[in-house]
């Protein structure tokens, strides 16, 4: 027995050094988790390359993507054309205003060929939705992403255009009941003339005007909330006749435009205006310096996080006169212009289509607005999320967002009320979690104004129209049609006469010369089509 | 001349001493070290050349870093000149704007026509004309000067006095281009141009190196690119293990720290068919492990065998030599077995005949004793006495004899045994041989004597001593296993009381002759020889 140990022995020591040298031998590393690639035309929350969530959900979907989000120093256009040249794209795109583009180039698989297996997709919309996102040949090449609430909306934050005002001076003012224009603009000038400066003896902005490129809808298109339209984009759309109406040159919008000429003459409004380019808005925002502007909230947002609380801001649905029902809330609109899709660039579009479908399960949903249970959130016995201090301040920490969470926000979801029923999509719905989060100022606001949310201080929403919006329409518009050459004018003329009209020291005769460059456009075909597609949606 | 032949002569070394376990052991111990001063050898060989390639690799990514920002600086520089070069930059800031309108018209124009073409693949992440001209209004791509005097980049620029240089904004971890735009006189007072690099293009650069290290760009303490998302740089001893080279640029010191990760060894399971060569390298262990075990293991076998010279177990050890070698001396223990039952047979048969032949004698000597002293029964002669009844019948033939024979005698004895251990009549014919030999009138001494159960029985005979044929004789008598045959003693014509003595006491009786020149003898008989009954055994 003695002598049949030795070589037992020298050979488990022999092959014991020979498989110590050998380092790593059994580290297999994540080679089973897929890893796709994204571009998303919109602005993103860069996380973590190890960010835990995101690895949970490769590891619960054998999946994931590493997102590249909208450069801001390089446009969608420039981003998308440089793809569609090069011929190379990643496996998912979000095209934004690009996305007509890359239907052009063929850069998109027709989903609806190779979804057969995917229910969580084939369910995420009706029939009659997906019929509307068919081309003629009956494909559907992306997935809108931002268009679907489960239940009900739940939002507590209003996301869209409103004139907004910092929540000071509304306390300053003893929180007065602000429906129009005039109310709102007297508002910021008393404001003013009692408040000139900030503590630091930095001059206040009254009212600030982006007029930078494509976000110049912040100066031109208010007319049509004032007149008490719905934000349809390129047009108003009379509901009786069926017919898109031009905002540029109502009554309203030249009250409107006066209203700012005789604001910026009064050095309300910033003489700056028209030579800024988003970022340096984006920066006076930051500064807490501007009272009040009109802007999408999801434009500003960002810059608006930075302020203390005193100077967030509270949206108003200002009319041009007080019997106009504002229609700033629109209930959500099915935005068939742009989507997410699958490139041809894709070499596994099954699993694609799977790591999608893995994302709209009821589980990963929570996994992506809510986190992890117990490390982010509590579930009572009712089944109702909840967060403690901590759990609430971590979900703040900026790093902590970027190394736990990850909410694919480029890839479909669903709003409103998340899949079990009982809670809100993400915490910010929520109610008790929201109320949680508001500072001092804005929870006097809401109190004095007798709403739970800030969405609540606008007039509630009413169900769309069939032809809403009209600007998922005329965002596929191109220079290679009349309606689409109208259109480039008309922008053309706005940008450069509208800052012109309200810097002018003579008003009417600006207003003038602007309308007449205005006339110049071809704006009778640019209507005409709007119309028509007014009435193909209506099934006329 | 012949030289002589050396004998050749097989040298036993020390190595030939160690038992075949040590040898076993020693062997398995030096193949363990063997392959681990193998293993060790490579990895040190591969280490080195690791090592050299990670100088080598550091020395050519901090070139290709330096490069990235060359590049992107001559890019920044030549967009710079673009501008400084362009006669509708110094007309638009030559001119005094009427008002706010005015200066709309012509900005508004400036920017969709006349201005410079800079957004080169978006490396520039602003671009900025700072004039001294207080009718323009900021915003876009102009402002005023005044709106700067205080930031540390415009003080910074003043303070070198230079036309252009490079600026490190610390708090942006960004460099900017700094220029006076003096190619034409500007009426409207300076105008300098300030292009931010855009971070992220350069950052993206480093990031897609493909290097498996770390490399910082820094001015000072200020990190500005690296291929990691770090940002801030390491500290300064960390920073002691980077190859560090450094460069100036319009003023700005940029610092190049480069780390390469030691390679490690690749992981055997990365080599080339690693899977089946590791196989393969286990077989041969085990086939090495093998051979030596069943090695050594076959030879103590052999060994045992050997010094054993018995098989006790049926085993096949096959056809190589040391089968052969088995076989051999199995084959030898076979021979040497049988030989040796043969010998034992032999030797039975050799005691056997021994003890008839001396049976033999004795009966013929027990006959011839009765006759001799004309007695009855073979009982008398064959059956043991006493050794006081044999000295009886010493005595009384002695007596008997003295008279006829003329000579003299003396019966010295201290024995009163009763015990019957003696054969009869042996003493008495010894007695009586002495006493005739080589003539009549001497003196004859018997002492006996009894001493723990052994009979001395010394006989002294003064006068005619025994001639040395005799003594010989005497001696070959009582020497034990006598080579006397039977025949020899058949050969004797004279009867022979000393043969009778011999042969029936055999081993347990022992014969001294004391002079040579006297008759002087003798016996001692151990006590064991006999029995009650008188048998010999």
């Amino acid at each position: 027995m003695k002598n049949k140990k030795i070589p037992v022995l020298a050979g488990t020591v022999l092959l014991s050094a020979i498989l110590c040298s050998c380092t790593n031998i059994f580290d297999k590393g994540s080679n089973d988790i897929k890893v796709f690639t994204g571009y998303f035309a919109v602005s993103g929350d860069e996380v973590d390359e190890n960010n835990d969530i995101k690895e949970l959900i490769a590891k619960k979907t054998g999946a994931r993507c590493d997102e590249i989000w909208k450069n801001e120093n390089k446009s969608v256009d420039d981003t998308i054309d440089d793809m569609i040249i090069s011929r190379r794209y990643p496996d998912f795109i979000y095209g934004g205003i690009g996305q007509q583009k890359l239907l052009d180039a063929d850069a998109l698989i027709p989903l609806n060929e190779y979804w057969d297996e995917y229910e969580n997709i084939k369910n995420y919309f009706t029939a009659d939705q997906w019929k509307k996102l068919e081309d003629e040949n009956g494909y559907i090449h992306y997935i809108p992403v931002y268009s679907n609430n489960y239940m009900h909306n739940t939002d507590t934050e209003h996301n869209d255009e409103a004139f907004w005002i910092q929540v000071k001076v509304l306390e300053w003012a003893g929180y007065p009941q602000i429906n129009t224009l005039n109310q709102y603009f007297k508002l910021i000038e008393d404001y003013l003339k009692e408040n000139p400066v900030n503590e630091e003896g930095e001059k206040y902005i009254g009212y600030e005007i982006l007029t930078d490129d494509y976000l110049f809808f912040c100066m031109e298109n208010p007319p049509q909330f004032l007149d008490g339209y719905p934000n349809d984009g390129g047009c108003i759309v009379d509901p009786d006749t069926l017919t898109a109406l031009d905002y540029n040159t109502t009554p309203t919008a030249q009250k409107w435009f006066s209203k700012l000429n005789e604001e910026y003459q009064k050095g309300i409004i910033d003489p700056e205006f028209s030579f800024m380019t988003s970022n340096q808005y984006y920066e006076k925002i930051k500064s807490g310096l501007v009272l009040g502007m009109a802007d999408q909230h999801w434009n500003f947002e960002a810059a608006e996080d930075e302020l203390p609380a005193d100077s967030q801001y509270v949206p108003l649905d200002l009319v041009i006169s007080e019997e106009i029902v504002p229609h700033y809330k629109s209930a959500d609109s099915f935005d068939m212009s742009q989507g997410l899709g699958i490139s041809v660039d894709c070499e596994d579009v099954e699993s694609a289509l799977k790591f999608i479908d893995d994302l709209l399960s009821p589980e990963i949903m929570t996994l992506r607005f809510w986190g992890v249970e117990g490390q982010d959130y509590i579930k009572d016995e009712s089944g109702k999320f909840y967060r403690n201090d901590a759990q609430r301040s971590r979900s703040f920490s900026a790093d902590y967002q970027k190394e736990h969470f990850c909410s694919y926000q480029g890839f479909p979801f669903y709003g409103g009320m998340n899949l079990d029923g009982i809670n809100a999509y993400c915490p910010e719905n929520q109610p008790d979690e929201y109320l949680s989060t508001l500072g001092g100022p804005m929870k006097r606001c809401l109190e004095a104004y007798g709403v739970n949310t800030v969405s609540e201080l606008l007039n509630a929403d009413s169900e769309n129209p069939p032809w809403f919006p009209m600007w998922t329409y005329t965002n596929t518009f191109k220079a290679d049609t009349d309606y689409g050459r109208a259109k480039q004018s008309m922008d053309s003329v706005k940008h450069r006469y509208l800052p012109k009209v309200i810097m002018s020291s003579d008003f009417d005769a600006a207003w003038d010369e602007y309308m007449d460059a205005y006339k110049l456009c071809d704006t009778g075909s640019y209507f005409n089509e709007l119309t028509s597609e007014v009435r193909r949606r209506c099934g006329k | 001349m012949a030289r002589k032949k050396r004998k050749k002569h097989t040298r036993i070394g020390f190595v030939s001493n160690i038992k075949i376990n040590n040898k076993v052991i020693i062997i398995f111990t030096l193949l363990i070290v063997a392959v681990s001063i193998m293993f060790y050898g490579a990895a040190v060989i591969v280490s080195s050349i690791l090592s050299e390639n990670k100088k080598e690799s550091e020395r050519i990514i901090s070139s290709a870093a330096e490069e990235y920002l060359n590049s992107a600086i001559e890019r920044m520089v030549s967009v710079s000149k673009t501008v400084y070069t362009n006669e509708s930059v110094y007309e638009f800031l030559n001119r005094r704007y009427q008002n706010t309108s005015d200066y709309f018209d012509r900005f508004y124009e400036f920017s969709q026509s006349g201005f410079p073409e800079v957004n080169e693949e978006s490396a520039i992440k602003q671009f900025v004309i700072y004039t001294a001209n207080d009718t323009v209004k900021n915003g876009g791509n102009i402002s005023r000067l005044d709106s700067v005097e205080n930031e540390e980049w415009y003080r910074t620029f003043n303070t070198l006095n230079r036309d252009m240089i490079i600026y490190c904004n610390a708090d942006q971890n960004n460099l900017s281009l700094i220029r006076k735009l003096n190619y034409r006189k500007v009426q409207t007072g300076d105008s300098i141009i300030k292009l931010d690099f855009n971070p992220d293009v350069l950052q993206s650069s480093y990031m897609d190196m493909y290097f498996d290290g770390t490399v910082y760009v820094s001015s000072g303490d200020t990190l500005l690119y690296s291929n990691t998302r770090d940002v801030v740089l390491p500290s300064s001893d960390e920073l002691d293990k980077y190859t560090l080279s450094s460069k100036n640029y319009y003023t700005c010191d940029i610092d190049y720290y480069v780390y390469a990760n030691q390679k490690k060894i690749i992981s055997l399971f990365s080599i080339p068919f690693a899977v089946p060569l590791m196989v393969l390298f286990v077989i041969c262990l085990v086939i090495i492990i093998t051979i030596i075990t069943d090695f050594k293991n076959r030879t103590k076998e052999v060994c045992d065998i050997c010094t054993e010279k018995k098989i006790t177990k049926k085993i096949h050890f096959g056809e190589d030599e040391i089968g052969r070698l088995y076989n051999d001396v199995k084959n030898t223990i076979f021979d040497i077995t049988r030989l040796n039952d043969e010998k034992n047979n032999l030797r039975r048969f050799i005691n056997e005949y021994k003890e008839k032949t001396n049976d033999v004698i004795i009966t013929a000597l027990n006959f011839d004793t009765r006759i001799r002293f004309g007695l009855e029964n073979d009982s008398d002669v064959s059956r043991m006495v006493s050794f006081d009844e044999e000295l009886r019948n010493v005595s009384v033939l002695l007596d008997d004899l003295k008279t006829r024979e003329l000579f003299r005698y003396s019966l010295i004895s201290d024995t009163t045994s009763s015990e019957k251990k003696i054969l009869p009549y042996s003493l008495s014919a010894i007695a009586l041989h002495v006493a005739r030999y080589e003539g009549t009138g001497n003196d004859i001494e018997i002492d006996v004597r009894e001493h723990e159960g052994c009979y001395s029985i010394r006989y002294y005979k003064s006068g005619v001593a025994f001639s040395p044929a005799d003594i010989l004789k005497l001696r070959a008598i009582f020497e034990p296993e006598s080579t006397k045959s039977l025949p020899a003693f058949e050969a004797e014509e004279e009867f022979n009381p000393y043969i009778r003595l011999s042969r029936f006491y055999l081993d347990d009786i022992t014969f001294n002759i004391n002079s040579r020149d006297e008759i002087d003898f003798e016996f001692i008989i151990a006590s064991s020889t006999g029995t009650d009954n008188g048998e010999k055994k």
